[in-house]
């Protein structure tokens, strides 16, 4: 094993040597943290561009459509108050994502029989547009699924992206949407291929 | 169909409608929130540091609780025994077992494995009838403020632990 091994890239024992260690590669997320951490509070419009999308159809898939955008200011706000919680900076989307989960859970969880009487009514009245019928379907499902659903049908992500962002496994995201969208064509009386 | 649902590559005439028909509920792009005007340190973390030594305090005084429970629950069998709890515990007149007091230890005899006997059936203490076994136990002062003092300290060690916890869910 050469001597550079073990001095990591300080080389202070074999300088002519070629073998350096390598960090673990910083993702562009990671550097707007630490431009965050380093007082730069411009460089949290960027963090809120790039993640914004994501919290947006967590929180959809939990609250009511028309409180989701405050919800959404809210868990960016309470992000940058707990950033020095954030151990791994490369991993800041899955992180935002559990802020998001956590945070919609515990605002609405007092209000779970409104949301519920909400639901009946919708069915009740028909809903006015079929976005919001479609919607309304999506949310009566099991959480794995409609969270999944919601992010790449409403926000139009793929599932790769899905899976970088909130920490998901690529295979646990393929078989949300297999499973979700099987279910959601059954819902809407959509034949399945 | 499968390939569409998930990377968006080749078409689905009716995933690419759902999508549009979803498409009015999406983000629309936002200014980000205005950020607290005091702003708060943002520092690299510390967390694992701190994160030990909570461990460790919290280790600790679970040790000493359960010390504390051992302590008062335990009724000494042997002289020598009720002899070290004699220093802790000031129990009534009524709860020295002088009838119930047991031999000494008896130390086993070393046996090879061969002729290793059967384990006793029986247990080396036998059981103390609640006729003996006092009913209460009577604290002195001393020892009144030293619990009192144990369990406000558990008290506020559990509401740190809390408040930590809190923080680090970001619930706080």
């Amino acid at each position: 094993m050469p001597d550079t091994e073990l001095t990591g890239d300080l080389f202070l024992l074999s300088p002519e040597a070629d073998v350096r260690f390598t960090p673990p590669e910083a993702k562009p997320e990671a550097l707007i943290v630490e431009r965050i951490r380093a007082r730069q509070v411009e460089a949290f419009d960027d963090l809120y561009r790039m993640f914004a999308p994501m919290v947006h159809g967590i929180v959809l898939s939990r609250v009511p459509r028309e409180e989701a955008d405050d919800v959404v200011q809210e868990v960016f706000i309470a992000a940058y108050k707990n950033l020095n919680s954030l151990r791994d900076t490369n991993a800041v989307g899955p992180w935002l994502a559990k802020i998001a989960r956590n945070f919609s859970a515990g605002l609405f969880r007092g209000r779970r029989q409104d949301v519920e009487l909400t639901d009946d009514i919708s069915e009740k009245r028909r809903p006015e547009n079929e976005a919001n019928e479609i919607l309304a379907v999506i949310l009566r499902m099991p959480l794995t699924y409609k969270e999944t659903l919601v992010l790449r049908l409403v926000e139009g992500m793929t599932g790769p992206e899905i899976a970088e962002q909130t920490g998901m496994t690529p295979d646990s995201v393929r078989v949300n949407l297999h499973r979700g969208m099987k279910m959601l064509r059954r819902e809407l009386g959509v034949e399945v291929k | 169909m499968d390939e569409y649902l998930w990377n968006k590559t080749g078409s689905d005439p009716e995933i690419e409608r759902i999508e549009a028909a979803l498409k009015v509920l999406a983000y629309r792009p936002a200014p980000p929130p205005e950020l607290p005007a005091k702003q708060q340190k943002v520092t690299a973390p510390r967390r694992s540091f701190f994160r030990l030594s909570l461990s460790f305090a919290a280790g600790f005084l679970a040790l000493v609780a359960i010390g504390s429970m051992w302590l008062l629950r335990w009724n000494g069998q042997h002289p020598t025994q009720q002899a070290a709890v004699k220093t802790v515990f000031q129990t009534p007149v009524t709860a020295v077992r002088t009838e119930t007091a047991a031999p000494a230890i008896a130390v086993p005899p070393i046996v090879s494995p061969v002729n290793k006997p059967r384990r006793r059936a029986t247990p080396l203490r036998p059981p103390v009838s609640n006729a003996i076994r006092p009913q209460t136990l009577v604290l002195t002062q001393e020892e009144a403020d030293a619990y009192r003092q144990l369990m406000t300290a558990l008290t506020i060690t559990s509401t740190n632990l809390k408040i930590v916890k809190d923080k680090l869910d970001g619930t706080e």
